[in-house]
């Protein structure tokens, strides 16, 4: 039986896992970082845009500030944020960019030396910093390498699956993993254990989302009795390329990019007179998606045009370099010439493992941070250039909080509680993938992405909630069902997507049904049999616990210190 | 061209160590679609034919690098190769090559991960600007671009050659990071990066082979990184005026934040700097040999010392090293040389120069295939020095040998 211990554990490969981990270490801490892609593989990596904070370094943004960054991510949520949460986020901001640069982030600079920002959808300010179009990709490589000069401190147990928490008395332990180099079980215990791993996006077929990004890291501490929050809350990112689904940066609009619908109308115009492209995310997709639904997709198809071909080919070579790679890759086009056809597709999980400002959860010793959490500073829709934001601030609180927590009391000894994990996990396991049933897993994952796609989507609508609700939990039933997982021990992915494919199941529930409850339309939850947003009734968190007979819903205020409701208008 | 609604045979390497003795060859077929790359076939065949495949991916966008194999010959991205593009309905798909290979397409990345800690990747400065940001013209920003926005797939590695015959040569996407920060201005290491490379596993091993830049999906040029730092070696050779110190520095002068690991290998980088740039720079000594006060002398001929005669089997040669002294500057300098003492059949001793006749890397006796390997074109020698396989014109040179009192003496041919 291997048993790892360590002062702390972290899960997570991704930005907010990598900078906790670099907090803690800094700190002097001995970590066990865990992860079940070798951490430079995240989905962190993807985002291309930018992030935000509040430097004042663009001409038109001396008058920024914190403070005004605090008010639009308040507004951009739909006001569902808790703004003590946002002003911690937005304060340290500045401070997080320039950490990220001076730890060797290549942003791009203005002429006079300082990082570039550029204008994004729901700021009053141009206000996000970015390094071309490949921000996300800059910083988690800077915050790997300011890794690579702890790893004294750091045990890095890289293609190893969490799996399982170990708690008693709400305390939290360690984890249980699955080591993909052997197929065993591995057990870690710790002093404490921060959770970072990320969204789940593959709950939808039409996702910008990587394949890891499944949830699973949601669901092990939903069934272990962490409760979780406003999981209805999904984002929609407007423009993603038909067929893939591979996200176009928010930047491009930011540097001026048009929409164009079939008859080659700036269509925003109707539907946010004053920002046009760059308003936030959830009323631009369903302005696109209303396009479409009015017939008013190119050739009649089921998408619009994306088009930067006014922005020239200096400035789309210098400042979005990346998504015209994706376009000559995936798409076979040069958005230099032709304009590129976008759809919007599910983008980024605002729900998440309840936490509070100090990332601490109900459990003892167990933090969350990044999108896998729900802090909650997104509300009812992120802002573009807060995701980045996110991972790297509360990354860091975790990482303090816990490294604060833990220090000096060396890796415990304790390790009376891991055998019965194990052997409950194992037999759990077991039963998993020997249920010798017919049914084929994947093809229940993709039913499962078609019951997202159509009806958990941009509208919602009582009738077509229910028809899913119905749906995902016939499609567990058939889960009960499935046939049997290849035996292998050595790198069986076999076994690790049938698990990502069961908690995908379970999300999609928790998603479903509180948005089949939450009558209105709020940021990304977008009712059309509640059209308005119900401040009386809906002004809170949802959150859900697991239970053997599905999700039990209940609700938490939302903490306002500063900014009343008003209306959305852009 | 598979056509789509027509069907694409995928031809997979398959090797699971659990079950088969050596690698083997499985054909599935996948139905072709639109837009359908190789990757969604891999995951098509895991769904549908064989859960047992195994292979990494991740953001299926060409961004995190997780996916790089072998795809009909060529290196690259599973997720960026698209079927429609590749010639005829068989794609043959095989693990990146100079990894060891764990199972189907999964190969051991930690020799990988490993080389890039070596050129210390990190942005090291001298002092942080309190409150606000390095200030770095946009000019200056330009300067790292094409170098800092590898994605580390390993498909430039399982291209190179160089990384092949040598196992220490960091490969070509090591040596792009060290050029991303030896050109950005907020660094404060400087030719210290430079040092760090120039020993004989170092940025001399590449030549120009291009391999690299053909397979990255990134369209980047290790190769030309390489070149800027052979450029700025040879300068930093040519003009430092701190340069014997820098030979010579302790590890205990360098920056603390440096791990400890990586102290031992620079000091001996430091060391090994003459041996690496000083071998090309000894070129150039004869070029630039007017502009020295003194005169050189070149080598010292006659008989060297080597030590006790080494216990030497028939067919098996053993390597030896020696100080063979060259005269720079007016003083001697001494220079550690390699050379192999070989048994033949009658019993006689004879020594063997391992300088390559082609281009003059060292050559290391193979005792599996038995040869004398050229790390650097695949040129190869038998025992006798004899070309047996290769670019190299002429045959290895042979040494003079002598056994005097029980001590072993080299002499090398004198021209």
């Amino acid at each position: 039986m291997d048993v790892h211990a360590h002062e702390l554990i972290v899960v997570g490969g991704g930005l907010a896992g990598t900078r906790a981990v670099d907090e803690a270490a800094l700190r002097g801490v001995d970590v066990g970082w865990i992860s079940k892609i070798y951490p430079i593989r995240s989905h962190s990596g993807e985002a291309q845009g930018g992030i935000n904070a509040a430097l004042c370094n663009h001409p038109d943004g001396k008058d920024d500030s914190a403070e005004r960054h605090a008010y639009d991510t308040t507004k951009g949520g739909d006001f569902l944020g808790d703004q003590d949460a946002i002003q911690i986020m937005t304060n340290q901001a500045p401070i997080t960019v320039r950490e990220m640069e001076h730890w060797g982030v290549p942003f791009s600079r203005f002429a006079d030396g300082t990082i570039a920002q550029r204008p994004f959808g729901g700021a009053g300010f141009p206000r996000t910093c970015y390094g071309a179009d490949r921000t996300g990709h800059f910083l988690l490589h800077a915050t790997y390498q300011k890794y690579l000069t702890m790893r004294e401190r750091v045990h890095l147990y890289d293609e190893y699956y969490a799996i399982g928490l170990i708690t008693e008395d709400n305390t939290c332990h360690g984890i249980i993993t699955f080591n993909l180099h052997t197929g065993n079980l591995e057990a870690f215990v710790s002093h404490a254990v921060i959770f970072a791993t990320g969204g789940s996006g593959r709950n939808y077929g039409r996702t910008t989302n990587s394949y890891s990004s499944t949830g699973l890291g949601v669901t092990m501490p939903y069934w272990a009795g962490v409760p979780i929050k406003d999981m209805e809350f999904v984002q929609f990112h407007p423009t993603a390329i038909i067929g893939k689904h591979i996200l176009m940066t928010e930047g491009a609009r930011g540097e001026g990019a048009y929409l164009l619908n079939s008859e080659g109308e700036r269509f925003m115009k109707r539907y946010a007179p004053n920002s046009m492209e760059i308003a936030p995310r959830d009323i631009v997709a369903r302005a696109i998606e209303t396009e479409l639904r009015e017939g008013r997709g190119i050739n009649g198809e089921k998408y619009v045009h994306l088009d930067v071909r006014h922005l020239g080919k200096k400035k789309i070579d210098e400042r979005l370099p990346g998504i015209k790679a994706i376009c000559e890759d995936f798409l076979g086009i040069d958005p230099i010439t032709k304009p590129v056809p976008i759809r919007p597709a599910q983008h980024y999980t605002m729900g998440g493992i309840d936490c509070d400002t100090t990332c601490k959860t109900e459990v003892n010793g167990f933090y969350a941070c990044g999108e896998c959490a729900c802090v909650s500073v997104h509300g009812a829709n992120r802002l573009g250039g807060n995701s980045l934001l996110e991972t790297l601030v509360f990354g860091e609180i975790a990482g303090r909080n816990a490294a604060l927590a833990v220090k000096g009391k060396g890796k415990p000894t304790d390790h009376s509680l891991v055998k019965e994990a194990l052997r409950k996990k194992e037999a759990e396991l077991d039963e998993l993938y020997n249920r010798g049933g017919t049914e084929n897993p994947y093809e229940i994952r993709d039913e499962l992405h078609a019951i997202m796609d159509n009806e958990v989507q941009i509208f919602r609508n009582k009738e077509d909630l229910e028809k899913a609700l119905k749906g995902i939990r016939d499609l567990e039933k058939r889960f009960h069902n499935i046939r049997s997982i290849s035996k292998g021990k050595v790198y069986n992915y076999d076994k690790t997507w049938t698990l990502e494919i069961k908690a995908n199941l379970d999300i999609s529930e928790v998603i479903t049904l509180g948005a089949l409850v939450r009558e209105e339309s709020r940021g990304g939850h977008a009712r059309t049999d509640f059209p308005t947003r119900d401040d009386e009734k809906w002004l809170k968190h949802t959150i859900a616990r697991f239970t053997e007979d599905g999700p039990e819903l209940s609700y938490k205020p939302v903490t306002i210190t500063k900014w009343q409701p008003e209306e959305r208008k852009y | 061209m598979a056509q789509i609604g027509e069907k694409a045979f995928i031809e997979i390497l398959r090797y699971d160590p659990e079950v088969d003795r050596k690698p083997h060859y499985e054909t599935y077929e996948v139905p072709v679609v639109k837009g359908l790359t190789v990757l969604e076939c891999l995951y098509h065949i895991l769904e549908n034919h064989d859960g047992s495949l195994a292979f990494r991916s991740s953001c299926r966008a060409a961004v995190c690098g997780s996916c790089g194999m072998k795809i009909n010959g060529k290196f690259g991205l599973a997720c960026r190769t698209l079927v429609e593009n590749i010639k005829g309905v068989k794609i043959r798909v095989e693990p990146l090559a100079n990894l060891p290979l764990v199972k189907d397409l999964v190969v051991d990345m930690a020799d990988f991960y490993e080389k890039y800690t070596i050129v210390e990747p990190y942005l090291i400065p001298k002092e942080i600007p309190e409150g606000k940001e390095f200030y770095q013209s946009p000019d200056d920003r330009k300067n790292v671009d094409g170098l800092v926005e590898c994605i580390m797939c390993g498909a430039c590695y399982a291209a190179c050659t160089m990384t092949a015959w040598d196992k220490q040569f960091p490969g070509p996407f090591g040596m792009l990071a060290a050029d991303g920060k030896l050109r950005d201005t907020r660094d404060s290491l400087g030719n210290e990066r430079i040092i760090n490379l120039t020993d004989e596993h170092g940025i001399w091993r590449c030549h120009d082979e291009f391999n690299c830049m053909e397979a990255c999906p990134k369209h980047l040029s290790p190769t030309g990184a390489i070149h800027h730092l052979k450029r700025e070696s040879v300068k930093y050779r040519f003009t430092s005026p701190k340069r014997n110190e820098l030979v010579d520095a302790k590890p205990d002068t360098l920056p603390a934040v440096i791990p400890e690991a990586l102290t031992a290998r620079r000091s001996f980088m430091k060391t090994a700097f003459w041996g690496g740039t000083g071998v090309i720079g000894a070129g150039f000594l004869l070029l630039f040999s007017p502009l020295f006060n003194k005169p050189t002398r070149g080598w010292e001929t006659g008989w060297i010392k080597v030590g006790e005669v080494p216990d030497v089997q028939t067919g098996k040669p053993v390597e030896i090293t020696y100080k063979r002294q060259k005269w720079e500057r007016g003083q001697l300098v001494s220079y550690p040389k390699r050379a192999y003492l070989v048994k033949n059949d009658s019993g006689a001793l004879s020594a063997i120069d391992p300088t390559c006749t082609h281009l003059g890397c060292i050559c290391y006796w193979d005792d599996a295939i038995r040869m004398f390997l050229c790390p650097c074109h695949g040129g190869a020698f038998n025992t006798e020095g004899k070309v047996t396989l290769g670019p190299p014109p002429t045959p290895l040179v042979l040494m003079n040998v002598k056994v005097e009192g029980g001590m072993l003496y080299l002499q090398e041919e004198v021209a």
